[in-house]
């Protein structure tokens, strides 16, 4: 049960191609790593079908139908309180009338915005704000979940927060997580996947990957230098 | 509740409904509401809205689509597996309470023209689908400003929408042959007319397909112009183009030529439509006005033994029956005109060629003047606001007993 990629790729004229790419995912969360222009982006577009694919298929099996898709940035219409603002994603996934109040509810309360649900979006600080998309990603009870950078402009503490978040409201559901944060892959990772210039290049857990740190490569924790080592060992 | 609320706090469509609500009350109440009673005339009436309601609800939908139609706004469009129902509900929002208010004001304007409004020919049937057309074009205007707002940012998609709406009213409104946004927008009466089922049928099916189409353009997430947009509008082109070219040339007839069947019997029998029946205590007293002031003078003989009300489709067709249309001035409650009464009642209705051809002779209308400012210098204080620029000619064209007899012979002939 998961997500099915099948020789998936994508060109963007000559200037960037992405994959082909074929991988299986089970239900947990997966970090998606890599330098900026990596595919990460058009990874999860071409998985929430926003792109299409130049070849190959998308195939979700997961437990539950249903896709929430947080994008790496996005704003939040000001003027709505917290609880309007589920409930109308709920309603825009076709959640029934009766169960969009509840799912609402118990939604803020994961996300530890309950004392905020009447207070306006406007207010929400940027930690706050990044918990409500998550909330709305999780609002019709997806089988697959798709989080583009969910931590990036955060401080240190809400990047802790998120992550906890993320953790706690996995379940069974297929979590694919964007991110250039070490701490994010540590804290997060059941699997995680390298990219680079639209290539996968390594697959694995987080312990393995660790293994693999090249002592000459850059960074501070064996996970960085694993990651710059296999970067840059791409690029060369 | 909570997601009407979230539409009110979100969208601007919403709010439009404020100015449709004030664009139709005004258009109820402008002009003393002279289609009182009218059937066809007060679904005609109702349609001058849209000449400015249309560019208002496409400029606020197109103010909403273009806010849509960006990738970090949640609920952004690549949320949910049915992405174009976030543009369908900011359309619903502004199109939905504009139909509310029309049918209001619909049934509004239909309780001010009882009973009148019970004598008409017009089958109910032809006037709802009349009327289902205007509502239809409220959507047609709603799926425009959508449309165009997907191109653009809010404010020029505002405008743009506003402006194209108002373009688009201009051009497939006011055309000779099949005007698919021919909506009524009559200022004068419709007696006489009734609807062709098969104009407005066409224009429901133009404007329901168009409509449709326009949705078709589905959720995006740039601004940019793609094929499937030029195909799309194409489209809509084609399915006007094809409306204008092969639908029927008139979306009003002439009925049968119903005679009015509400005569008051006096000197003369004075007989009106059911439909104004409000105006005919006024109109009887001013026709009897005259009448008496001829009998007695001696000039009994320019009065008519009946007067009846003509429409679109009926003017009488003997000399001893004259015709007369109802005044606006009369039909938003003033009293009548005497100089506009007297040329109804010395004009020969039944001559054809007054309405047809070249018209008649300079001879004749110097013989009708004559008649008419005879008639009037009857009265003791002729009521008439163009009394002043005929104040000269009045006491210089006045005719003797015998010779208004004569003049109205000759007028009467129809030989001129």
């Amino acid at each position: 049960m998961g997500v099915r990629l099948e020789s998936l790729s994508k060109a963007y004229g000559e200037r960037f191609t992405f994959g082909p790419l074929s991988l299986s995912i089970d239900t947990g969360v997966v970090c998606i790593v890599g330098p900026n222009g990596a595919g990460k982006t058009t990874l999860f577009e071409l998985m929430a079908g926003v792109v299409t694919p130049t070849s190959g298929s998308v195939t979700v099996t997961a437990l539950r139908p249903g896709l929430g898709f947080l994008p790496q940035t996005f704003r939040l219409p000001p003027r709505p309180t917290c609880n309007q603002f589920l409930e109308y994603v709920a309603w825009l996934h076709g959640v029934p009338k009766v169960a969009r109040s509840e799912r609402a509810q118990r939604l803020l309360e994961a996300v530890g915005l309950i004392d905020r649900a009447d207070r306006p979006l406007g207010e929400l600080s940027g930690g706050m704000a990044k918990r409500i998309g998550i909330a709305q990603t999780l609002v019709h009870d997806p089988g697959l979940v798709l989080l583009d950078e969910p931590t990036s402009g955060l401080d240190p503490v809400q990047r802790v927060e998120v992550r906890e978040l993320v953790a706690r409201l996995s379940g069974q559901r297929v979590v694919l997580v964007s991110t250039h944060l070490v701490e994010d892959i540590r804290g997060l990772a059941d699997r995680v996947l390298v990219l680079n210039e639209g290539r996968l290049l390594y697959d694995g857990d987080v312990g393995t990957l660790e293994g693999l740190a090249d002592p000459d490569a850059p960074g501070d924790s064996a996970l960085e230098r694993a990651l710059s080592g296999l970067i840059l060992g791409a690029r060369r | 509740m909570n997601r009407a609320k979230y539409v009110f706090r979100t969208f601007a469509g919403p709010w439009s409904s404020i100015l449709v609500l004030g664009l139709e009350v005004a258009n109820l109440v402008q002009r003393g509401r002279p289609w009182r009673g009218e059937l066809l005339w007060t679904t005609d009436w109702l349609g001058i809205v849209f000449f400015l309601a249309g560019p208002v609800i496409a400029g606020f939908c197109a103010v909403d689509a273009s806010r849509l139609t960006r990738t970090d706004v949640l609920p952004v469009i690549v949320v949910t597996p049915r992405p174009w129902r976030v543009y369908l509900d900011a359309v619903v929002w502004t199109a939905g309470p504009a139909t509310v208010l029309h049918v209001v004001a619909f049934a509004a304007a239909l309780s001010m023209g009882i009973p009148g409004i019970g004598a008409s020919n017009v089958g109910w049937l032809k006037i709802l689908a009349a009327f289902a057309v205007q509502v239809l074009a409220v959507w047609w205007f709603a799926a425009l400003g959508s449309a165009i707002g997907r191109f653009t940012t809010p404010i020029a998609a505002g405008i743009t929408g506003a402006g194209a709406a108002l373009i688009a009213f201009y051009l497939l409104s006011f055309r000779e042959g099949f005007a698919p946004l021919d909506l009524g927008s009559a200022t004068v009466t419709r007696l006489g007319l009734t609807i062709d089922g098969g104009y407005v049928s066409l224009q429901g099916l133009v404007l329901a397909a168009t409509t449709g189409m326009m949705f078709l353009l589905g959720a995006r997430r740039d601004r940019r112009f793609h094929l499937a947009d030029a195909a799309v509008a194409v489209a809509v082109l084609g399915v006007i183009g094809v409306g204008m070219v092969a639908g029927p040339d008139s979306r009003q007839v002439p009925d049968r030529g119903r005679p009015p069947e509400n005569c008051y019997w006096g000197d003369p029998v004075v007989c009106l439509y059911g439909e104004h029946q409000r105006v005919a205590d006024v109109t009887v007293g001013d026709v009897l006005e005259l009448a008496e002031a001829a009998s007695s003078s001696g000039y009994g003989f320019l009065v008519p033994s009946a007067v009846h009300e003509m429409s679109w489709s009926y003017r009488p067709d003997e000399p001893e029956i004259r015709g007369f249309i109802v005044s606006d001035e009369v039909l938003t409650g003033g009293r009548w005109d005497q100089l506009e009464l007297v040329q109804m009642l010395v004009q020969p209705s039944h001559c054809a060629q007054l309405f047809e051809g070249p018209g008649p002779s300079e001879e004749f209308y110097d013989l009708e003047e004559s008649l008419v400012f005879t008639w009037l210098s009857l009265l003791e204080d002729p009521r008439s606001a163009q009394l002043e620029d005929i104040a000269d000619e009045l006491s210089t064209k006045v005719l003797d007993p015998e010779e208004a007899r004569l003049a109205k012979t000759v007028i009467d002939s129809c030989n001129y």
